[in-house]
């Protein structure tokens, strides 16, 4: 449930930095997870991919790794065109 | 492990038998870890990411993926600061008593000032039928599969309630310790409510939601001499994980401790 949710909130935020960037084409994605969160990497992995293809962004290379001590989800840099 | 990102490797999950630190490597079961083709790309060394195109431009965020939550979060505690509303978010684990302590809770305060409650479950209005027998407003938001309350629910029901001026309002979120520790609600204070039935090792099972909380509620004290329980090392888990967290010991049952709880909450009442 998580994961769908954060999917969700994952690219609403990258379609804003996307339009202030005047950017057409979204490549990469780099997201970090604080390990006292309640999401699961690959389930994540998944549920973001399966999203962004649902949003007509598929093609995007996922980078995500899990960072010792908190619970943030930090979406560090994206690579777009 | 990928030196640009940092992914492909399962090292954050560990399964460990008590005693037996390296008991995957003994066994030979740590080749038969899941893998999936990203970490295969990564083991082989083939190109799958990290294709930095000519035309391709990085765009350094560092942005909480709950930014929203937690701009709804400011909105919510921006606007009970500015009518003086004092909003507490109770979290725990399912059945540490949390609904029997609002109602006690309630009935103590209401002749002071009007309480309401925000109640979030999975499903069903029971909750919100006590704590409105009890004498507070109420609000029932069922989540359906979701297993915590956001700031944007919390605005709803703030809507919804409409709380008065110098009033109180309480969320009781759902039973659940991990998940309703990431997410703001825009509340003043976060209580956790423990029961002594929980055991002594909850605060190291579960760090993350002791470390956000400022009050902890050891709540059944009434059962006490019917069970094993080492109050000294549970108040020492606690403030391992939490040094300045205060902690109070009541039964929301017989009413023992509460004055204390009271006079917690009314630290933080306006005058």
């Amino acid at each position: 449930m998580h994961e769908l949710t954060l999917a969700a909130e994952v690219i609403s935020l990258a379609e804003e930095e996307m339009k202030k960037a005047a950017a057409t084409a979204l490549r990469e994605m780099e997201i970090e997870i604080g390990e006292g969160s309640c999401v699961d990497r690959d389930v994540f992995e998944f549920t973001l991919s399966l999203a962004l293809k649902e949003a007509g962004r598929g093609n995007v290379t996922l980078c995500l790794s899990v960072v010792p001590g908190g619970t943030d989800i930090l979406i560090k840099s994206m690579l777009v065109d | 492990m990928c030196e640009t990102c940092g992914c492909g490797e399962h090292d954050e999950l560990t399964i460990r038998k008590v005693g037996q630190e390296d008991a995957l490597k003994k066994d030979g079961l740590e080749s038969q870890k899941q893998e999936t083709d990203h970490d295969k790309a990564h083991r082989l060394g083939l190109p799958h990411h990290h294709h930095e195109e000519a035309q391709s431009r990085r765009i350094v965020l560092e942005k909480d993926v709950l930014y929203h939550n937690n701009l709804v979060a400011a909105k919510n505690r921006g606007f009970l600061e500015a009518k003086g509303i004092l909003c507490l978010n109770l979290v725990s684990s399912p059945g540490s008593g949390k609904t029997t302590l609002l109602e006690k809770t309630i009935q103590i305060l209401t002749s002071k000032r009007k309480v309401f409650v925000i109640e979030g479950d999975q499903q069903s209005e029971l909750d919100a039928a006590r704590v409105a027998k009890a004498g507070a407003e109420a609000v029932q938001i069922n989540t359906g599969t979701g297993c915590h309350l956001d700031a944007s629910m919390v605005e709803r029901a703030l809507k919804i309630l409409n709380p008065p001026e110098g009033s109180i309002v309480f969320i009781e979120n759902v039973g659940n310790l991990v998940c309703p520790s990431l997410f703001d609600l825009g509340e003043y204070r976060r209580v956790l409510i423990i029961s002594t039935t929980e055991g002594e090792d909850k605060p190291l099972k579960y760090p993350y939601m002791f470390r956000s909380s400022h009050l902890c509620v050891i709540n059944k004290t009434d059962l006490l001499p019917h069970i094993r329980l080492d109050m000294g090392a549970l108040k020492s888990n606690i403030h391992h994980i939490h040094p300045d967290i205060d902690t109070i010991q009541l039964s929301a049952l017989t009413g023992e401790g509460f004055p204390k709880w009271v006079e917690w909450i009314s630290r933080f009442t306006v005058k």
